[in-house]
């Protein structure tokens, strides 16, 4: 799976801009904010349907864009995929609110809000039947900021990583926040009414919410106990690769499954990291994984139910749901100190980058094929060997690489020095 | 230069608050409104005068039937005094979902509007649609079917739970039309053929 080319309008710094892409990849180098960035961030977009940083999709329309031809700013990206399957063509269409300028097609487009279009080949999908479909990794010396960040980032990057390998988890997670707004909706006007949960009018209303919770949730939970054990395996080994002999984990935490090798359920799958330029045969294996058992679905929502029983004063009080995959963390520790606040800067740094090519593993091994490696500007803040680590760990995969820097020679002397070389600036590429 | 919603100084005032009027309209942004109004100015004063009776006549003589709570001339409504009716209740989420279950030709009982769905983030509770009326209108008149045919979405999928939870203890016999429609869509927006056939294939609850 590669992209041929990508095709973008009005996207960042870019009026118009038709990329071929060879199917080893390209170098691009360019100064800060001369749109090297973009070009990895729309295909990240194409991608995953999302922008990597949250709240961010309005910034992703260029700076007076629609006032040519009068009307609301919009952005479009789209690219042709080929597969072993055969080509598809993807894109995506934000179109942004505005004030001033109307659009009679959809008046209920307010001021900043952005609507996003998701199409394949042409026909308008919803955004789960897009995901998938080119499977991509990007790195980011930003990424190190998730590692001590709030929560939210690292659910975040194991959803979009776990979104691309199983549709039906995209689907659970759309659904599990148009549940829990409604949820919160109930809570909230019982919390201001004061209404007891022991209520008739309560246990009425709310049952049907947390069926729909539970059963939405348990999806996601279980999803992710089974990825995230696969993913800290794979992660150990690479940030071994990277950094020495150092125990490095991955861990789910969750407020939903206490204590979840002790329920009744079935290991995961045991994954190994790709160790060379192929796709081996045995990438997957039966094994187990003795302290990482996943439990099963019924185990997983009988769970989810007691500990909805128990917080429910709690919920009724507060006007809000308190258990639930979107209170869970996935946390990354070494030698079983956690990460995010007890690590250094460069110890998060290798940390979020062996969890980025365990996710690279996790694709090779659960999808079959490497997905596209989108690395942007991420040999600026690592030492040299590092640096060479990283790109050597890279180059294994025999992915499509897109890589991006702000010295055109910084690659030169690596083994992603062969890929063909574009330079950025002033809304082109040449 | 700053400007109001219906133009500022160079608009005469009544175009102005019809253009005002016109903007409220679910769907008509200011720039639609601005051309139905230049439209209407424009055109005879017999079409203008037309519209604007049919607009007044339907808040006059318009009400709901008290019976199905569809909007109605007269109380009881056309469908609630037709004696051939069968004796099936279809509960529905809007006036328009009669119309196109109507079409169908496929059901021949009565119907009750709740004129919305459960969804608490919009503030709509069971006790701001007609579910006490349904269920005293069950109670009274004991309907051999109760078809539940609210939209396939969060807040039809609610609503339609919390009816069957009211109706469960009743011993009336509570279907829904099978799937089959759009999940997510519209009732009003499904074609008659897919209607028609998720009404016959309607499940118990
Ligand atoms: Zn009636």
């Amino acid at each position: 799976m590669h992209l041929e080319s990508l095709h973008l309008e009005e996207f960042r710094v870019y009026r118009e801009l038709d990329l071929a892409i060879p199917s080893a990849g390209l170098r691009i180098a360019g100064p800060n904010g001369s749109g090297k960035s973009s070009i990895v961030e729309a295909i990240a977009l194409l991608s995953t349907a999302r922008s990597q940083r949250a709240g961010s999709e309005r910034e992703l329309i260029r700076w007076g864009s629609g006032t040519d031809y009068g009307v609301p700013p919009y952005a479009r990206c789209s690219g042709r995929i080929e597969r072993s399957e055969g080509g598809t063509s993807l894109g995506i269409e934000l179109e942004a609110g505005s004030a001033d300028r109307e659009s009679d097609d959809q008046p209920s487009l307010a001021s900043g809000v952005v609507r996003k279009r998701c199409l394949v080949d042409g026909r308008p999908v919803r955004a789960m039947d897009l995901v998938g479909r080119l499977r991509s990794v990007s790195f980011s010396p930003e990424d190190v900021a998730i590692v001590s960040g709030p929560p939210s980032g690292r659910r975040r990057l194991i959803d979009v990583a776990i979104a691309q390998l199983d549709r039906r988890y995209l689907q659970a997670l759309s659904r599990y926040g148009r549940v829990m707004a409604q949820r919160n909706g109930l809570l909230k006007v019982f919390a201001r009414d004061g209404i007891a949960p022991s209520s008739a009018q309560a246990r009425s209303q709310l049952m049907f919410w947390d069926d729909e919770l539970i059963d939405a949730g348990h999806v996601i939970v279980g999803r992710r106990l089974e990825l995230v054990a696969q993913l800290s395996t794979l992660a150990a080994v690479r940030y071994a690769e990277l950094a020495g002999g150092a125990d490095f984990a991955v861990d789910y935490s969750t407020g939903v499954v206490r204590d979840a090798g002790s329920l009744p359920g079935t290991p995961p799958r045991s994954v190994r990291p790709v160790a060379d330029g192929t796709v081996p045969d045995d990438a997957v294996v039966d094994g187990t994984v003795p302290d990482a058992a996943v439990p099963n679905d019924e185990a997983i929502q009988t769970a989810f139910r007691s500990r909805l029983a128990e917080r429910q004063a709690d919920e009724f009080r507060r006007g809000v749901s308190l258990v639930g995959p979107h209170r869970d963390d996935i946390v990354l520790s070494l030698d079983r100190v956690p990460l995010g606040t007890y690590g250094s800067r460069g110890q998060q740094r290798l940390g979020i980058l062996a969890l980025k090519l365990a996710e690279a593993d996790l694709m090779v091994a659960v999808g079959g094929q490497p997905p596209v490696l989108l690395l942007d500007d991420v040999l600026s803040e690592l030492d040299p060997e590092r640096g060479r680590l990283l790109i050597e760990s890279i180059a294994r995969f025999d992915a499509q690489t897109i890589v991006t820097a702000t010295d055109r020679s910084a690659l030169d002397a690596t083994v992603l020095g062969g890929l063909p070389l574009l330079q950025a600036g002033a809304g082109t590429l040449r | 230069m700053s400007m109001n919603r219906s133009g500022g100084p160079v608009t005469a005032a009544p175009v102005g608050r019809l253009i005002d009027s016109l903007a409220r309209l679910p769907g008509i942004g200011p720039k639609t409104a601005s051309r139905l109004a230049y439209y209407l100015l424009r055109s005879s004063r017999d079409d203008a005068m037309a519209l604007a009776e049919a607009i007044i006549e339907v808040k006059e003589r318009i009400q709901l039937c008290s019976v199905c709570f569809n909007v109605t001339e007269q109380s009881p409504c056309a469908i609630c005094s037709d004696e051939s009716r069968d004796g099936a209740i279809c509960v529905v989420q809007e006036p328009l979902d009669i119309v196109a279950l109507e079409r169908t030709g496929q059901f021949h009982g009565r119907y009750h509007v709740l004129h919305g769905a459960i969804s608490p983030v919009e503030g709509v509770g069971p006790d701001k649609l007609r579910i006490r009326e349904l269920i005293e209108r069950v109670e009274r008149t004991r309907p051999d079917e109760v078809i539940l045919a609210m939209n396939l979405d969060l807040p039809g999928d609610a609503t339609a739970t919390y009816l069957h939870r009211l109706m469960a203890p009743m011993g009336i016999a509570v279907t829904r039309p099978a799937s089959g429609l759009p999940v997510g869509g519209d009732l009003e927006y499904a074609d008659e053929v897919t209607l028609g056939r998720a009404l016959k294939g309607r499940r118990p609850l």
